[in-house]
This record gives C-alpha cells, sequence and structure tokens, in this order.
C-alpha cells in the first residue's frame, strides 16, 4: 500500500495563562508525533481523555497550526505536498481532499440551515459544483449515506441522532474526499444507530476507496472497524500495530492496561481482569520525565524515571512500542482463548 | 386496597410491579414515559437495568426515590420494599414528601449520578457534605462525624483523605469526584445503592477502577444495587442480573449468564447483535443493526413496544400487549414468540411445541 498521509516529529504545544498572577505557562499536548497513513487504510487513534487525539487530527488539517514538525501528503504516487508549509490560501485545494467528521451531530450543524443547504455548503465554499450539477451532487450523496429524498428541506431538529450524525457524513463526503479524520463519530450515539453508522463507514470504504483516520475512545469499536492503532499516552505515541497484532499480544504496558480496562460484553469472561490499573493520568503540565507511563507502570525500573523509551520496531515486525522492554515483556491481550485449528484428535 | 404479599425474608429487597410513570404538561396530552416497568433486587445482588437513550431508566430510578418532577404521577404499580425483611412498604402510594419517605431517603436508598458535579455542592467542602449526611442519619457530634467521614473517603480509595476532605469538589478530577460522591452515599449505610451510569463520563481505567470499587463496597456493606447503564460490557462485568428496558417497558429479566447466553426477547437479541464482539479478524462478523428508529412514547404501539423494528412481529404483537413468559430459573421475557403456538419459528428462543437443544448448556 502507498502511503497518503505522514506525519513527522509533530509537537504541538499550548500556551495558557493561569494563577493568580497569570504566569504562562506551557501544555505540550503533542510531543514528537511520527506516523504513516496508508492509502485505503483505517488507522485508529486511541487513548483516553486529553491524551492529544483530536489536537492531533485539528493539526493535520491545519485548523490548528502545529509547533513544529511537518505532515505531507501525497494526492498521487511521486507528488509530495508539504501541508504543514503552505499558507493558508495554498491549503484550500486540498482541504477539499481531506475531511473531518466531528463528535457531537448537533453542535457542528447549525440549526437554521436546510439539510440541503448543510450539503451544499462545502460545494458553494470550494465552488466545486453549481446549478444543477451541485443538486445532483447534493441529492446523491445524501442518499449514500441513507437519508431519504423527501427530507431534503428539513431542519436538522427535525432528525434523530443517528440521522444528524449521517448528516454530518454527508458533509464530509460530498467533495469526495480522500482521507477522513473521523473524531469519535459514533461515541454519542446508541448501539442500535451506532451500528448503523460503522455499517456505512464500512461500506463506503469499500465503494470509494476511503482512507480513513478513526478516533476513538472505544477499543471494541476499533478492534470491529480498525486495520492499524495508534495508541496515545499523554501527547505521545507509545505503541502502533495491525489492529490483530495490538489485540492479540500488546507491547507497550498502557495499551495491556487500556485492554484490561474494557468491558467486555461476555460475563463468562470477567474472570481475566486482574485488578484495575493505579493511579490517575497525571497533568499535562508535568508531565513525568522518562517515560511517560513510569508512575503508573507496574514494570517500572530506575531507567524508565529518567532515559525516555523511543518508538522503535518490535523484533523487526510491524509493531512499534516506545517501552525500553518492549521485546521481552510478555503482556495480556484482548482475545479469549485462540479457537482450535486442524482436525480433532 | 389489596393486602400487600409479605416478600422472601431474606431475598427480596425490593419489586416493582406493573409500574407506570406519565408525565403530563400544561398545553399537550399527557406522556406515559414508562409504561411497564417489573423487576426484582435481591440483597446483595446487583441487577443492571440496561436499555438505549429515552427508554425511561433514570425515571424509574427516580421513582423509587419518589424524586420525580412535580407534573410526573405513578398511575398504576406497587414499589415494594422491605428493608427488615418484614412487612412491606409500597414506596408508590407513599407522599413524595412524606416523613416515611423522607426516612427511606436518608437511610435506606442512596443514589448516585452519571454528573457527579450535579449532586455535590460547589461551595461546601466534600468532607463537609459527607459530615452532614452522618450527622443526619447518626445523631453525632461534627468531629466524630469527620473521623467516619475520612474513613470513608479511605475505603472509597481517596489518597490522603484526612487532607483531601477540605477540597472543593472543582478541585478533583472526575474520577476522584465520583469516588467522593460514592462515599456520600454510603454515608448512611444504605440497604440499596442506585447507581445511575456512574462511569459513563469516565475514561476505561478510572471506570474499571470505580467498577472494582462497587463490587468490593458491595461484598462489604452487602447492599443491593441498581446499576443503570446503556453498556453491555459494563453489565457483563458488573451484573448478577439483568433487567432490560425498551420504550419504557422493561421486556426481559433473568441471571446475566443467562441472559448473554440466550437472550429471549427479540430487542435483546437485536441489541447484542448491534455491538462489536471482541473477536479476532477471522471470527468477525458483520454488525446487524435494529431497522428504523425508536418511536416516541406518544407513538408506542398497543401491543409489544418493539412491534415496529421487531423482525419477527406477526399477528398479535402491534395490538395486544404480551404478558411475563417464563424462560428459565428467573428468566422471564415478554414476547408472543414465547407463547404462541403460531408463532413464527424463531432458532435460540423457547417456543411451544419445539424442545430446547439440550446440550446448550454443556
Ligand atoms: N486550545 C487549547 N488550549 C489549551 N489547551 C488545550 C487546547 N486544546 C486542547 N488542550 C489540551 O491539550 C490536551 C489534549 O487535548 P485533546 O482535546 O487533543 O485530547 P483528546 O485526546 O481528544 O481527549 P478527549 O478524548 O477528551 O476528546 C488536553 O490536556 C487539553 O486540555
Ligand atoms: N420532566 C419530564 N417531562 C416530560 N417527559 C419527561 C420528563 N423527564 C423525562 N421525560 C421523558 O421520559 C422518557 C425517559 O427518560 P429517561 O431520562 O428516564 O431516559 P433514560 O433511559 O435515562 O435515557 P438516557 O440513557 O439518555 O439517560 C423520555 O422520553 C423523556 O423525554
Ligand atoms: S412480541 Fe412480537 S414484536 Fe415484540 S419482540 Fe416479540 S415478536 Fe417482536
Ligand atoms: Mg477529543
Ligand atoms: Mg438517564
Amino acid at each position: 500500500m502507498t502511503t497518503l498521509l505522514k506525519v513527522e516529529d509533530l509537537s504541538k504545544t499550548f500556551t495558557l495563562r493561569s494563577g493568580l498572577f497569570g504566569e504562562i505557562m506551557s501544555l505540550e499536548a503533542l510531543s514528537d508525533i511520527n506516523l504513516t497513513v496508508k492509502a485505503g487504510e483505517t488507522l485508529a487513534i486511541v487513548g483516553e481523555s486529553g491524551c492529544g487525539k483530536t489536537t492531533l487530527g485539528r493539526c493535520i488539517v491545519r485548523a490548528l497550526e502545529p509547533t513544529e514538525g511537518r505532515v505531507t501528503y501525497t494526492p498521487e504516487p511521486g507528488r509530495d505536498v508539504e501541508l504543514s508549509a503552505l499558507k493558508k490560501r495554498e491549503l484550500k485545494p486540498w482541504r477539499r481532499d481531506i475531511r473531518m467528521i466531528f463528535q457531537d451531530p448537533m453542535s457542528s450543524l447549525n440549526p437554521y440551515m436546510r439539510v440541503f443547504d448543510l450539503v451544499a455548503e462545502p460545494l458553494r465554499i470550494h465552488k466545486a459544483a453549481r446549478g444543477a450539477e451541485l443538486e445532483r451532487r447534493v441529492v446523491s450523496t445524501l442518499e449514500k449515506v441513507g437519508i431519504p429524498r423527501d427530507a431534503l428541506q428539513r431542519f436538522p431538529h427535525a432528525f434523530s441522532g443517528g440521522q444528524r450524525q449521517r448528516i454530518g457524513i454527508a458533509r464530509a463526503l460530498v467533495l469526495d474526499p480522500k482521507l477522513v479524520i473521523a473524531d469519535e463519530a459514533v461515541s454519542a450515539l446508541d448501539v442500535s444507530i451506532q451500528a448503523q453508522i460503522l455499517n456505512l463507514l464500512e461500506d463506503l470504504k469499500a465503494d470509494f476507496g476511503l482512507t480513513y483516520i478513526f478516533i476513538s475512545h472505544d477499543l471494541g469499536v476499533v478492534n470491529y472497524l480498525a486495520d492499524r492503532v495508534v495508541v496515545m499516552y499523554l501527547g505521545h505515541i507509545v505503541e502502533t500495530a495491525p489492529t490483530e497484532a495490538l489485540f492479540e499480544r500488546p507491547r507497550h504496558p498502557y495499551t495491556e492496561v487500556l485492554l484490561e480496562a474494557l468491558p467486555i460484553a461476555d460475563p463468562t469472561r470477567r474472570s481475566r481482569r486482574h485488578e484495575a490499573v493505579k493511579g490517575e493520568i497525571p497533568f499535562l503540565g508535568n508531565r513525568p520525565k522518562g517515560c511517560p507511563f513510569h508512575t503508573r507502570c507496574k514494570f517500572a525500573e530506575d531507567r524508565c524515571r529518567t532515559e525516555k523509551p523511543a518508538l522503535r520496531p518490535i523484533n523487526g515486525g510491524e509493531t512499534h512500542a516506545a517501552c525500553h522492554f518492549a521485546e521481552t515483556l510478555d503482556l495480556k491481550g484482548a482475545y479469549g482463548p485462540a479457537p482450535a485449528t486442524g482436525t480433532y484428535a | 386496597m389489596t393486602p400487600l404479599t409479605p416478600m422472601d425474608a431474606n431475598e427480596t429487597l425490593l419489586r416493582m410491579e406493573n409500574v407506570n410513570i406519565v408525565f403530563s404538561s400544561p398545553d399537550e396530552a399527557d406522556i406515559e414515559a414508562v409504561r411497564q416497568v417489573d423487576f426484582t433486587l435481591t440483597r446483595g445482588k446487583t441487577l443492571a437495568l440496561v436499555g438505549e437513550s429515552g427508554c425511561g431508566k433514570s425515571v424509574t430510578a427516580r421513582a423509587i426515590l419518589r424524586l420525580l418532577d412535580k407534573n410526573a404521577r405513578i398511575d398504576h404499580g406497587r414499589i415494594l420494599f422491605s428493608a427488615d425483611g418484614g412487612e412491606p412498604t409500597d414506596i408508590a402510594a407513599l407522599g413524595s414528601d412524606s416523613k416515611a419517605m423522607r426516612s427511606i431517603r436518608g437511610n435506606r436508598i442512596s443514589m448516585i449520578f452519571q454528573e457527579p458535579m450535579s449532586s455535590l455542592s460547589p461551595v461546601h467542602t466534600i468532607g463537609d457534605q459527607i459530615d452532614e449526611m452522618i450527622m443526619l442519619h447518626d445523631d453525632v457530634e461534627q468531629k466524630s462525624a469527620r473521623e467516619r467521614t475520612v474513613e470513608l473517603l479511605d475505603q472509597v480509595g481517596i489518597p490522603g483523605p484526612r487532607q483531601r476532605a477540605d477540597s472543593y469538589p472543582f478541585q478533583l478530577s472526575g474520577g476522584l469526584r465520583q469516588r467522593a460522591m460514592i462515599a456520600m452515599a454510603l454515608a448512611c449505610k444504605p440497604d440499596l445503592l442506585i447507581a445511575d451510569e456512574p462511569t459513563t463520563a469516565l475514561d476505561v481505567t478510572t471506570q474499571a477502577q470505580i467498577l472494582d470499587l462497587l463490587r468490593a463496597l458491595q461484598a462489604e456493606y452487602g447492599m443491593a444495587m441498581l446499576f443503570i447503564t446503556h453498556d453491555l460490557g459494563v453489565v457483563a462485568e458488573i451484573a448478577d442480573e439483568v433487567a432490560v428496558m425498551y420504550l419504557g417497558d422493561v421486556v426481559e429479566q433473568g441471571n446475566v449468564f443467562d441472559v448473554f447466553r440466550a437472550p429471549q426477547h427479540p430487542y435483546t437479541r437485536a441489541l447484542m447483535s448491534s455491538i462489536p464482539r471482541m473477536t479476532r479478524r477471522a471470527q468477525r462478523e458483520r454488525l446487524n443493526p435494529i431497522q428504523g428508529n425508536v418511536p416516541s412514547p406518544r407513538n408506542r404501539p398497543e401491543g409489544c413496544a418493539f412491534t415496529t423494528r421487531c423482525p419477527h412481529a406477526f399477528a398479535p404483537c402491534s395490538s395486544v400487549h404480551p404478558g411475563r413468559t417464563p424462560a428459565g430459573e428467573g428468566h422471564w421475557a415478554r414476547c408472543h414468540l414465547l407463547t404462541h403456538e403460531d408463532a413464527p419459528r424463531v432458532e435460540g428462543i423457547l417456543q411451544p411445541g419445539v424442545p430446547a437443544i439440550e446440550g446448550d448448556r454443556a
């Protein structure tokens, strides 16, 4: 598979005023992020609240300016566009190719616009179509996401949560993007609606060769949908791996902690859990030295408190992890026992 | 008035029987938000009440405490509560502000909410708030109340409890706030703890910590727990029993292992097949979503609430409200497929004239 997007050494620092005297304080929300997105894959970004998932998505589409680093987009083989170096004006054509879907379908839709206009808006902004052509594209996109034709003149409040999320997806798709960044796109939905949207995302990918960056904190959904997974903790990537490898045998202790905490809808598997990880996520403003996870890690040794482990390939495979002991730790995955293979004895 | 039947002395703590909840408004017709709730809470056990947004879980929980809005009323049904194994009290028949009800709220049943901020006072320290709960319950001085508060905060896993008691809620993280809320709910040593989505706003690792904590506390205090959630994963982790709710009806109740292994109501089955399973690629199955949307309670079908979306609906479903049908030890469902001779055959559902498959449990 060819590379569609490459993120190199990306960092993002927010500065805030805090305290009584308005001291300036800086928060490094992303630190040295490196990742590639291959054309046609679904890459999931997971991690707990505040680890930097949304910030990363927003830096990629330049809704936020990265403090450092490069984002390179490859629309066709041999043609690299360094998005992070472009002026805002020069960015516009590429904004058609890379679209974002947001978590909250209600607040991301203007309540005073009719569905037709909501979906036509991106086409108008990008002057991508007008007149009959515009109408045809809006109607066919809404059809793809399952919004009936007779609903085109309604306002968002007249739709259910799932339908509103479909309208949000239609807004992203109407420009025929290549890469869709879905930020918690199904998290606020009831499971039955969530299932409809997950199936829809999967069908759209198959039909139009889309590539997804799927941001989520729900590892069950990620296991179902993603080809590869990036795990973040406190603004760092701690592990990236093909989905099945990650859920079968995680290589970073934080990944194991996440998998162990994940509630699995099967009461017979309750006993797999030992005890929930202790402690809380540290505040970004005083991130621990050394390995960012050492304050909660049950394998931490002296070295972890001083030396920051690099994200590196493990045993020459596709999995990368940032733990000093990643090669040797025997960590527990989330799947049950492997199904018996071969013939019965 | 029908006499109240005594309940199994040591087992049943609370029984909801055929309870409805109606909301009225000055300019619209009444809405029957909850039509028929039946379930049983057992001492020392956790019942998970599960269902999608708007099905009536929170309203049901508030009905038990008689904390519903002014425009709400219970038209029929009983909420039988027996704290000491004696003659049960019908909570539904008490005045919501009566002395008896206030004593149940302060002493017997307590509740924790999804967003602890909404039930903790922002202008008092958590220590003061818990002290007050204790003093309300046990006639003691502030000083000894504080000792108990510190003990409680320690028990719910708040580090440095004596110092933390002096924090205001906004100074605590979401996880610590939820722990403080739990400490407050335990201050009266309740017989029943109602937890309404207590972990929904939390991260998975914090959620796992809180679930572990609730389980440990329950073992220690021996209280019953009504745990409200929409997450089947959380149900599988914490529940002994499950009650499944759809559009104001409890459609199935049973032991958690039975309900997950052999769900009997089509809605329960549909819910289970719309969540991704934790499986390897080779066993991956495409999700099977429920068609359509939940109707509003105003458009609830006369018969089975699930009729408009049920893939197996047949003649009686839209007009006749199905009764509770047993489907095993302490397991029942409300569906015509379980009782009608001429119902369509559905694999996995216990139907008349179809022998149960043996070896299913093996
Ligand atoms: N505009 C901003 N100014 C200051 N700090 C910010 C800003 N945006 C985000 N942050 C901080 O950066 C960190 C990462 O936030 P981000 O929203 O990317 O997390 P996330 O992983 O998407 O979390 P969630 O799962 O809660 O959506 C957080 O500590 C957040 O408070
Ligand atoms: N004060 C009220 N007046 C009128 N209707 C109400 C009132 N409070 C709740 N309802 C209705 O009662 C029904 C059940 O609401 P409830 O809050 O119990 O749902 P829930 O199952 O807890 O949902 P969620 O998972 O979203 O919390 C809904 O249809 C709601 O609109
Ligand atoms: S009663 Fe009828 S409509 Fe309701 S769940 Fe059973 S088969 Fe479906
Ligand atoms: Mg986010
Ligand atoms: Mg609720």
